[in-house]
């Protein structure tokens, strides 16, 4: 079908408020939008929702002869899918240029930026290795599409769980998901991409553009970086003559937005395991229809609280470390022994810390908002005594914690994981409250 | 109200004998038929279905907002939604003569009428009534144009309504509803454009008068890119 043309007095209005510095939905220039973030039932998949675009990730996996070049290394196809349920400009089964332009940026992203350990992926040197598959599904479009599908993208492999293997001498035993623990991938790094906007001869940054204040810039640059502030890739869409210094303040504003995104990525992974782990079946994309991922715009919905699930830190490291081989458990001492409840500062502590978490994370939790908030800004202010040296964050203030809080594990000690930084939480407010 | 579905039979009693089948109703021998679904409604002879759509059918009689397109000839091609393209002389401007021809670029907007929607045809427009005058009709300069559903628009036009009233005591803005989903407003900063173009969308699901206050009062304080 035909694209609506942009009308003359629409661009004219669009562009006086940008270079003003007002947008149409009520956000600043240096501004993004809301990202929700949800996972499914299946492992593997992601739904991922950045104001009106919306994009489906599904990842799978098969055993496949290796190329004679390469015969010790897994292979990552990326697919992508424009249909014209995303925009209608869109046609059945082709790309298009705009097509194109995803499924490059997504491999070179994913896949040539090596976040994924492809050697792991090889069972039998020239003989058997994994083939991963990454689907990924336009649902809806408006604006930021790159954004949207590789944050699904890097969810979904995130997510994913291939079956588990063991070599015999003269055959390969493959086990279904209720003999033996499916296996995680190997991931090295979650390259985050974000896209700027650019005006005036990128002079004027317009950030997380929508679909019609894109028909309106010059151009724009599309930054991918992961959290330990290594640009992955870097593409430039029309015809733009940059300075490098432009270009350096568009890639710190990226890695801002990717240590962010990371940090979300990892709260959503992290809470969809405590779900598996407790033998609960988790919701999968169940609840994005109250909470309006999937049907944006309509009335007033049901809020729904994230389960607070009381976990001491220590516990969960050690129930992380201890992942149940079995998924469907019918042992009532197991059962029992793992819904023990203990009534402790700690658990307080613990609660709260998962509040903070949930409220960064993919359910809205608005009755504890407050009260997270309050704690949040203390933890801010705590943190920003202790770095002193560091650039101010343009971030949203529901981000700004988790994204100083693993600048803090990044000063210290680069290579730690995420538990650590609970830790750190946790002490700063104990030393608070002593 | 009664709700109907594609497929079901209407037996609603008319208060007249002589009923004009209105929009979502077919006929088919002596029974009436839903086709599109929506609530029913019965006015004085007159049976149609309020069908929550976004997509335009065009009507003769129609007052919509088009794009301009391409020039072929002595005729514009107007882009208003549909799945082809309607068409303007060039003569059903105001005053327009074969000297005095209407400056119109590609892009631009103009508010017309549909006046001949012949099946398997496009749609002609035109921008003057039958005495050759505009009546408010013609290119619109400037403002800012969105879309949103057709119902919105309907109610917008409806006398009783009483969003335009209330956002009229706050805000001094022009507007022009069409009938194919299209918006246009003209206000005098980019502040104002803004928070009634965000005030127009939000309020297609409001229908406490108290909360449509509230909604226009928090716009009207509110600051852009705050």
């Amino acid at each position: 079908m035909r694209v609506q043309p942009v009308t003359n007095c629409e661009k004219a209005v669009i562009l006086e408020a940008l270079k003003i510095g007002k947008r149409f939905d009520f956000r600043s220039l240096e501004e993004f939008r809301d990202v929700k973030l949800v996972v499914g039932a299946e492992v593997g998949t992601a739904i991922c929702t950045i104001g009106n675009t919306k994009v489906m990730a599904a990842v799978s996996a098969e055993i496949a002869e290796p190329s004679s070049m390469r015969p010790h290394k897994g292979v990552i196809n990326i697919d992508v899918d424009l249909s014209p349920m995303a925009n209608y400009a869109n046609e059945h089964d082709r790309l298009g240029s705009k097509g194109m332009e995803l499924i490059r940026l997504l491999e070179l992203i994913i896949r040539d930026s090596r976040c994924i350990d492809v050697e792991a992926l090889c069972i039998r040197a020239g003989k058997e290795i994994w083939k991963i598959r990454v689907d990924v599904r336009i649902l809806d479009e408006d604006g930021s599409l790159l954004d949207c599908a590789c944050l699904a993208a890097i969810t979904a492999l995130q997510h994913f769980r291939r079956p588990n293997v063991t070599l015999e001498p003269h055959h390969t035993l493959i086990y279904s998901e209720y003999e033996k623990a499916p296996v995680p991938l190997n991931i090295y790094h979650m390259p985050i991409c974000t896209t700027i906007g650019l005006l005036d001869k990128g002079q004027i940054v317009v950030i997380d553009p929508t679909d019609k204040e894109t028909a309106c810039l010059d151009g724009s640059i599309v930054v991918a970086c992961n959290k330990r502030r290594e640009v992955c890739a870097l593409h430039q869409s029309t015809n733009l003559i940059l300075s490098t210094k432009q270009i350096e303040r568009c890639v710190k504003l990226a890695m801002a937005r990717a240590e962010a995104l990371t940090a979300v990525v990892s709260d959503v992974i992290k809470q969809d395991q405590i779900e598996r782990s407790a033998f609960k079946r988790p919701d999968g994309f169940a609840i994005t229809t109250p909470s309006l991922i999937l049907t944006a715009g309509t009335t007033a919905s049901r809020q729904i609280r994230a389960p607070v699930i009381k976990t001491e830190p220590e516990s969960f490291t050690q129930r992380s470390l201890y992942q149940p081989s079995v998924i469907l458990n019918e042992n009532p001492l197991s059962v029992g022994s793992v819904k023990q409840e203990d009534v402790d500062e700690e658990t307080l502590l613990a609660e709260q810390l998962t509040t903070i978490q949930n409220s960064v994370g993919q359910v809205e939790v608005t009755e504890k908002q407050t009260v997270a908030v309050s704690s949040r800004k203390r933890e801010v202010e705590e943190v920003n005594d202790l770095l002193d040296g560091l650039d101010d964050d343009d971030e949203e203030e529901e981000v700004q914690t988790m994204t100083l809080g693993s600048e803090t594990v990044l000063n210290d000690v680069p290579m730690e994981e995420a538990p650590d930084a609970e830790d750190s939480l946790v002490n700063a407010k104990k030393k608070k409250k002593k | 109200m009664t709700v109907y579905l594609p497929g079901d039979v209407i037996n609603e009693p008319s208060s007249s004998d002589s009923s004009i089948i209105g929009y979502g109703i077919s006929v088919r021998g002596q029974t009436r038929i839903a086709t599109q679904p929506g609530a029913f409604h019965n006015d004085d002879g007159k049976v149609w279905l309020n069908v929550h759509s976004k997509r335009y059918i065009p009507q003769e009689g129609d007052r919509v907002i088009a794009i301009v397109t391409s020039k072929t000839g002595d005729f514009f091609r107007l882009d208003i939604g549909t799945a082809e393209y309607a068409m303007i002389n060039f003569t059903n401007f105001e005053g327009a003569t074969k000297r005095n021809r209407p400056n119109l670029k590609t892009g631009d907007i103009i508010y017309a009428t549909v006046f001949d929607t012949t099946p398997r045809t496009e749609a002609e427009l035109t921008c003057v009534d039958d005495e050759k005058r505009a009546r408010g009709m013609g290119q619109l300069n400037g403002g800012f144009m969105f879309k949103v559903s057709l119902n919105h628009c309907r109610r917008l036009i409806n006398p009783s309504c009483k969003i335009l009233q209330t956002v009229g005591k706050f805000f001094k803005f022009e507007i022009t509803v069409g009938m194919n989903g299209r918006i246009w407003i003209s206000a005098s900063t980019s502040d104002d454009i803004i928070k009634i173009h965000d005030i127009i969308n939000k309020s297609e699901f409001i229908t406490d008068e108290d909360e449509l206050i509230t909604l226009v009062q928090n716009n009207y304080t509110r600051s852009v890119s705050d």
